[in-house]
């Protein structure tokens, strides 16, 4: 009798440790941004862009961020004449280079291929290593600036156009920031598409991936659009990006924090991550797994000064704070919507300062 | 495909089993009119409780061996695992008892239609606030009917129920221990317990302290522990047995010195335990708890004081399945739980809505006991304490 119930307890507590272990996303996040072929080698600065083609003579990257640099390494036998395409860029970004003795080098605009997707041709006879830098337009002047946010698309993907379009005609938005889930299971193909359709979108769009985007393989959003955790300066503002996609933030990636916040904690600063730390309706769970790892965060971004959380996650709209912080959640990118709360499908339109903050968040309802 | 034709020749016989069943139901009202005898018994409470248990036992086994003939074994065990995890109710069909088989299965049916009808009412609201309070509780005792009758068919099939006594309430126990936790987002893993608790009555108080011994962390705990209905209740049951319904209420507080923040919460719960011998004869020994509740807690960051705009409400949701075994030497009592709750050390599972799974392992004697836990949410637990009764 002893070694039956014996063994029916090992068969409990076996079924109870039958728990998927913890993928490490951060280090995939530590290779983006890097390529090499035998007769070059890339590396952008952050990992601020991913590498969709590298071969000699011929660099594409898609951009995570208004301004980076990248570095071109060449190697015997590399092409005298190298074209480099970036996609999800602002409209007249300037792309600058500079030899290893740091003297400037000419860049060759060749072409507008969408309004968002620029091809640039140099030559590179003789040299061993170009830097090369992405501006935006006016981007280190203090001026207000808006941009849209828009989160939770999923499988609404087919009806995301028209949200796009009205961000299009809205000459005054320089970019668009997602919280993340932007597809209904994060396959190579969905993503793929998704990507597709942002070809529709005139500005760039910036995101971190949600809870979604790990559904299927967790790799191929890092691999399509790149980090999942990064920051980036525009006009003077902080935009930190946080990968909560498994309802939590990795342990490196506070780390990482730490420094970023550290370093933006007298500018404007807004923190943008999927997973809200609390669900303002703290009963439904809809948030962060371990509420002392959300006030860890808040914590967190209370000391260092942030001046606006934005999270997805809820499909609804909700204005609240924590920890001191404004916070806003929109999910209203199309995933099925929140009932019962007034608003359908919906994006944030925010108008940034440097030196004033937050200047104002306006809600345009779609549906 | 021979396993597609065992699983169809197994639901055949069930089918089968559903018609046979009549003749049990005729059989089973018979039986009935003879339970007359053992409610009075239970219902003299002049008696000891502990006498009237075992004699309450022996006049169901008696009465359900008529009932429930059950040939437990590890063949039947192996039923329930395969296809029984599919077909619930397959072991205790394979060892001979058909009504609990077919009990087995009406509540797998159950539990999986809730746990669907829950979950499409969550998709279809877009996990809607209004209807959480609805939505979430119905999911997961659809999920908890699942487990339990999953568990107890192969409990019941490998083992075919043990007897018990009744459990002896000390009026003090004085439990302490050590605690390791990996939580990779905090510095702490090794912490002191000390937990005593106080029984007079229908009234249990028990305060908890936790002391980070390699970090500035520190959690106390006061629960009050009101039984309601039970052996030791306010209300006693027709039947006494393990089943009881208590009120819990606590107040805790956790100071993360660390990383500078303190949280305060207070909590109250309704939580229920159902005795299995109550269901079938073959799960005897075995026992169900589920609990309802609310907690509120606040927030004091670095800057800040407690205040209401750091507020977070949470539904309290608890569900255990339990094996008590009483040998000479010493009573086992084994459960594996879930606690939906997501604020405490352990967090909740990664992603979705999901709490904390765990298991625990109390052994006692009359003076002595030790208790063994572990619990699996976004960090990991384990617990061992050494407990003194008096």
């Amino acid at each position: 009798m002893k070694r039956k119930i014996i063994g029916v307890i090992i068969f409990y507590i076996s079924s109870l440790c039958c728990s998927s272990e913890n993928e490490n996303r951060y280090e995939l996040d530590l290779l983006v941004g890097n390529a090499e072929i035998p007769e070059a080698s890339v590396s952008v600065s952050n990992g601020l862009a991913v590498v969709q083609a590298f071969e000699n003579g011929k660099l594409k990257l898609y951009s995570s961020a208004p301004d980076y640099q990248f570095e071109l390494v060449l190697k015997q036998g590399s092409a005298f004449l190298w074209n480099i395409e970036i996609s999800n860029v602002i409209k007249n970004s300037i792309l600058t280079a500079f030899n290893d003795k740091n003297k400037s080098l000419a860049v060759n605009y060749e072409d507008e291929i969408l309004p968002d997707k620029v091809k640039y041709s140099v030559e590179t006879a003789d040299l061993n290593k170009i830097s090369f830098s992405l501006s935006a337009p006016n981007s280190k002047e203090m001026t207000t600036f808006k941009i849209a946010l828009v989160s939770d698309i999923q499988d609404a993907v087919d009806k995301i156009q028209d949200i796009f379009l009205l961000m299009n005609n809205n000459e005054s938005l320089d970019f668009v920031i997602s919280a993340g889930d932007l597809t209904s299971q994060g396959s190579v193909e969905e993503l793929e598409f998704f990507q597709g359709e942002l070809n529709k979108l005139n500005i760039p769009f910036y995101s971190t991936l949600g809870n979604h985007e790990t559904f299927n393989d967790f790799t191929a959003y890092t691999n399509i659009f790149g980090r999942g955790s990064f920051q980036f300066l525009y006009k003077g503002v902080y935009f930190t990006f946080a990968d909560s996609s498994r309802a939590g933030i990795e342990p490196v990636v506070y780390d990482w924090l730490a420094g970023w916040l550290e370093d933006s904690k007298d500018s404007t600063n807004i923190f943008i991550t999927h997973y809200p730390p609390f669900d303002p309706s703290g009963i439904r769970n809809g948030s962060f797994a371990s509420r002392i790892e959300a006030s860890k965060l808040l914590n967190m971004l209370s000391e260092y000064n942030v001046d606006l959380t934005l999270y997805g996650h809820i499909h609804s709209y909700y204005e609240f704070t924590n920890a001191g912080i404004p916070a806003y959640i929109s999910g209203g990118g199309g995933a099925i919507p929140q009932k019962f709360d007034g608003i359908n499908r919906h994006f944030l339109i925010l108008e940034l300062d440097a030196s004033y903050g937050v200047k104002n968040v306006e809600v345009v309802r779609v549906d | 495909m021979r396993k597609i034709v065992n699983i169809c020749v197994l639901f055949l016989s069930i089918i089968f089993s559903v018609i046979k069943a009549e003749n049990v139901v005729k059989l089973k009202n018979n039986i009935s009119k003879e339970n007359e005898s053992t409610k009075n018994i239970s219902d003299n409470k002049s008696l000891k409780q502990a006498d009237v248990l075992n004699d309450a036992i022996s006049d169901k086994n008696t009465l359900s061996e008529k009932n429930n003939q059950i040939n437990a074994g590890v063949l039947p065990g192996i039923v329930s695992i395969f296809p029984g995890f599919i077909l619930h109710g397959s072991g205790h069909l394979a060892a001979g008892d058909t009504d609990t088989a077919l009990n087995l299965l009406l509540f797998e049916g159950i539990g999986l239609g809730l746990f669907f009808a829950g979950g499409a009412a969550l998709a279809a609201s877009g996990a809607s606030d209004k209807l959480i309070y609805f939505t979430a509780p119905v999911i997961m005792a659809g999920f908890g009917l699942f487990i339990f009758s999953s568990l107890s068919d192969i409990f019941g099939s490998f083992i075919g129920g043990v007897q018990y006594s009744n459990i002896k309430h000390n009026n003090l126990k004085i439990s302490t221990g050590y605690m390791y936790i990996s939580d990779d987002n905090f510095l702490y893993e090794n912490f002191l317990v000390f937990e005593p608790s106080f029984h007079l009555s229908h009234f249990t108080l028990i305060p908890l302290l936790c002391f980070a011994l390699d970090d500035k962390n520190q959690n106390y705990k006061l629960t009050s522990d009101y039984e309601l209905f039970g052996s030791e209740g306010l209300y006693s049951f027709e039947k006494i047995d393990l089943s009881k319904i208590n009120i819990l209420s606590a107040f805790s507080y956790y100071n993360f010195d660390t990383e500078e923040f303190q949280i305060i919460s207070a909590e109250v719960m309704v939580k229920g335990r159902y005795d299995l011998l109550r269901f079938s004869k073959s799960l005897s020994g075995t026992f169900v708890e589920s609990g309802l509740g609310y907690s509120i807690d606040f927030t004091k960051y670095n800057h800040n004081s407690f205040n209401n705009e750091d507020a977070n409400e949470q539904m309290l949701l608890y569900m255990a399945y339990g094996i008590l075994y009483q040998t000479k030497k010493a009573d086992f009592e084994f459960l594996l739980f879930y606690d939906h709750r997501r604020d405490g050390y352990a967090g909740g599972m990664q992603g979705g809505f999901t709490g904390s799974m765990g298991i625990s392992l109390y052994i006692y004697k009359e003076y002595f006991g030790f208790k063994f836990k572990f619990v699996k949410g976004i960090a990991s637990i384990f617990n061992i304490n050494a407990e003194f009764r008096l």
